[in-house]
């Protein structure tokens, strides 16, 4: 920073390519000559007034970098001289307030960035439970956070990642509970990434997974603080990118997509019928078209004759093999779940009738595809939305299944079927093998992993990816001073 | 092998490892030799084979960051462990064509297959193969997976063909003596000695309070099941169980319950080939281990696929040969040198362990420790 004010002011406008966004409020104290800088629609221009330019223009002494802070009734102000960084904080909405023959600025806590209302996300409904969802803005998701977790022990590191981005990264976890060589290796994986510009929480995904080219899911993600708070309790880290909903955890096990918020707003014995609801679903989405194509093209031999009878007359004079005419069911599923995705809205009733009555009605009418096949897609379908995390995962498996059992019939199912567990049974994602509790088997981790024991017997945290602070109560009953179940 | 096992997933792996191989052509060459005393062979031959394996898991608990390579090297020097070693490596990949081979024919029989014998075997081997990328961790995870659809399968298998059992096919037992259990034993011992499968693991696996009652019950457990399976097997077939070749896939369709044909047998099917593949895949991870070990290789893949490709080779050379290698294998010659092989490898142990007690302070397993114990392993 250069001693003279115009010189300041135009460094700092020649950073930006003299933008017209960039505001510079010349202000002629009583006793001084200073300048707010500030970038339209980023900070607030009612606080702005109210508390920095009212008050300097009715100063009666002469204020500095280093009194004006004290003088003006902002809460948030700190002192700058270095111009980049006078920079960067301009971007972040900051303002910037900046005196004649001084080299420091201070720095204007006003930024104000319009924001979506928090609301229910689409991704994780619930029947029972909380509703609020994670919004855009790193600060609003952090206070969110902190208004659950009303605990001394919850820490917090903050990094800018993205050269034309900073956007604003956060470590959360709970000191004591969360192991501490997770959150220095992630601490180290984030500053070690070098990238143009973040845009969303899933760019950091792909730099924190420990496996980079697997199709599998690795890092564990949520939009509901009652969910992320949940996990930081169980010892997980998270991690709060700004300008994304998505928040992302870590250690990831499978069985974490398969829990849901649900399970605990509700009774315990339902909750567990309805997680193995959710895992078998998860083999019917894979397996049914695969052992479909398979018992058709493979082992219709041993199929019962009555049975056989059934399905050689609803797929008598198709045009398509069988193979081809799942594959074909398939991708028109594919083309309905991508359609229903993007477009518009008011479209969304008229094509929808269409795309069902195609599918559903017409195209087997005419003799394209059988009914058969079109059910099984569609229970396949169905049940991947199950588990919703899961989901773009599930479409590709069930795709190498299907053609595995075209190819090769139930061996090349088995085979594809053995061949994943192997690949996933090596998979540890910061210390939690991914098939946790159930391989290896951790008897203790059970009880909230594939049933749901009530609160009152789940005493410990789940070891699978925490070993330390294992006891989630202390003896004699519950207070406000403890950790927290 | 850096990773470490935990005991559960050892016993699962021994498990899937006894069992694999011994419900295929075994019963029906048992029979062969023993006729109805078949069962009473099988009996003798798994106590011998639980002897054994009391022994090993014993001596494993009693030097548990010992390998086998450690345990002969110190005590026979470092020639006579490669050559045990060279061995070992032998016995699994003859286990793991055999296992190849068995496979291929189950699926015949039981799913009609009629693949190109290539693409079909070279598939096994690709998965076999991949197996070899990973370690005992990594498939005593997927034992720990399959272990329960495993058990409802088991429980299939066995249950439903009870009802055409007929004791009085069992019987007359010891009408030629002892001449039949001795020919029936002396010539099946390649199928037994399954203790072997525990000398890779060995100084590998994470121990507890209870582990070894947790791995030999459960080496109990598989013995027992074997037994019933056998008892089933003769009682179901009777005399006719010589021509039952491949009793896993006879077995299982050999059942009247009318609700339940035409459906049960695929469960069944399918949990046994999953068992069969794991078998060769726990095969496959220690044939690689051995022949790290001889090599002093650390932890290479392309070793795995050295051995894979020659498991693959020997399996197409003798395509279709199930029936000659199993002949040659229980040769009077093959079955008496594999038999006391397997006795001189427990024997060897034994002194080991016992110089290695009297040199040094025994190295005891972990002090007992409440069961949530502070020591866990990445298993």
């Amino acid at each position: 920073m250069q001693k003279r004010l115009n010189d300041n002011i135009k460094a700092i406008q020649e950073q930006f390519g003299n933008s017209n966004e960039l505001v510079v409020k010349n202000i002629d104290t009583p006793h001084n000559k200073c300048a707010v800088i500030y970038f339209m629609g980023l900070t607030d221009t009612i606080a702005l007034s109210d508390y920095v330019v009212s008050p300097l223009i009715q100063a009666n002494i002469t204020l500095t970098p280093q009194t004006a802070p004290s003088k003006l009734p902002l809460c948030e102000t700190t002192t700058e001289d270095n111009l980049n960084n006078i920079c960067n904080e301009l971007l972040k909405g900051k303002g910037v307030l900046i005196f004649d023959n001084s080299t420091q600025a201070v720095i204007l806590g006003i930024d104000k960035f319009k924001e979506r209302a928090i609301t229910e996300p689409p991704t994780s409904t619930v029947l029972k439970g909380p509703r609020a969802g994670f919004v855009e803005n790193l600060k609003t998701n952090l206070s969110t956070l902190r208004k659950i977790l009303a605990s001394t022990k919850l820490r917090t590191y903050s990094t800018s990642i993205g050269r034309h981005t900073q956007t604003s990264v956060c470590v959360v976890y709970l000191d004591g509970i969360a192991d501490p060589h997770i959150v220095d290796t992630i601490k180290e994986r984030l500053s070690a990434i070098d990238i143009d510009g973040v845009l969303d929480s899933h760019y950091i995904t792909q730099f924190l997974e420990e496996h980079k080219n697997s199709m599998f899911k690795q890092i564990g993600n949520s939009e509901k603080p009652d969910i992320v708070a949940g996990k930081l309790l169980e010892g997980r880290v998270a991690i709060i990118v700004d300008g994304s909903p998505m928040v992302l955890t870590v250690p990831f096990i499978y069985l974490e997509d398969v829990q849901s918020s649900d399970d605990y707003y509700s009774n315990s014995k339902r909750a567990s019928f309805v997680r193995w609801i959710r895992i078998a679903s998860i083999i019917i989405s894979t397996l049914t078209p695969a052992l479909y194509i398979a018992i058709i093209l493979h082992h219709y031999k041993a199929i019962p004759l009555k049975f056989l009878i059934t399905i050689i007359n609803t797929t008598k004079g198709l045009p398509l093999t069988p193979f081809a005419e799942i594959l074909f069911v398939l991708l028109l599923f594919e083309i309905l779940y991508e359609a229903s995705l993007r477009m518009p809205k008011y479209l969304g009733l008229a094509l929808s009738i269409v795309g069902a009555l195609i599918l559903g009605d017409t195209a087997v009418k005419a003799g394209l595809i059988s009914p058969p096949a079109v059910m099984i897609v569609a229970i396949s379908s169905l049940s991947i939305y199950c588990v919703p995390d899961q989901a773009p995962q599930l479409y590709l498996l069930r795709l190498l299944f299907t053609f595995a059992g075209g190819a090769l019939g139930i061996f090349g199912i088995i085979s594809m079927g053995l061949f994943l567990l192997l690949h996933l049974s090596d998979f540890d994602s910061y210390g939690g093998a991914y098939f946790a509790p159930v391989a290896p088997l951790v008897k203790e981790d059970i009880k909230d992993a594939l049933v749901r024991a009530g609160i009152t017997q789940m005493k410990t945290r789940p070891t699978s990816i925490n070993k330390s602070q294992k006891n989630r109560k202390r003896q004699g009953g519950t207070t406000h001073e403890q950790d927290s179940i | 092998m850096n990773k470490t096992v935990s005991s559960n997933q050892a016993s699962l792996i021994f498990c899937i490892f006894t069992i694999g191989l011994k419900l295929s052509a075994l019963p029906s060459l048992m029979y062969t030799f023993s006729g109805n005393d078949s069962y009473i062979t099988c009996l003798i031959a798994l106590i011998f084979d639980f002897i054994g394996t009391l022994i090993v898991i014993s001596i494993m608990h009693r030097h548990p960051d010992l390998t086998f390579r450690d345990f002969l090297t110190r005590t026979f020097g470092k020639v006579v462990s490669t050559i045990a070693q060279i061995i070992l490596l032998i016995y699994f990949f003859g286990k793991c064509v055999l296992v190849l081979q068995e496979l291929h024919d189950y699926f015949i029989a039981t799913l009609f297959e009629e693949l190109n014998p290539l693409f079909f075997l070279i598939v096994l081997g690709l998965i076999i193969m991949y197996s070899t990328t990973k370690n005992f961790r990594c498939i005593g995870r997927v034992a720990e997976l399959i272990f329960w659809p495993t058990l409802i399968g088991i429980i299939f298998t066995l249950i439903f063909p009870t009802e055409d059992l007929l004791p009085e096919k069992l019987l007359p037992i010891f009408e030629q003596g002892f001449h039949p259990i001795y020919t029936g034993l002396s010539r099946t011992t390649f199928a037994f000695g399954d203790y072997m499968i525990l000398f890779p693991l060995m100084g590998h696996i994470a121990y507890d309070q209870s582990s070894k009652k947790k791995m030999l019950g459960f080496a109990a457990s598989a013995f027992i099941f074997i037994f019933a399976f056998f008892v089933i097997f003769v009682g179901s077939f009777g005399k006719y169980s010589m021509s039952q070749t491949l009793a896993l896939g006879e077995l299982p369709l050999h059942n009247s319950t009318p609700a339940t044909i035409g459906k049960l047998e695929w469960l069944t099917i399918m949990i046994w080939s999953v068992i069969l593949l794991a078998d060769g895949m726990v095969l496959a991870i220690a044939g690689k281990s051995e022949f790290d070990n001889i090599f002093g290789i650390n932890d290479k893949k392309w070793t795995g696929y050295v051995f894979s490709l020659g498991v693959i080779v020997i399996a197409l050379i003798t395509y279709m040969q199930l029936q000659a290698i199993i002949a040659i294998a229980t040769t009077p010659v093959f079955s008496g040198l594999s038999g006391i092989l397997q006795t001189i490898f427990v024997i060897m142990l034994i002194i080991s362990s016992i110089k290695i007690s009297r040199n040094n302070k025994p190295t005891i397993s972990p002090p007992l420790q409440p069961k949530k114990s502070k020591r866990k392993a990445s298993c």
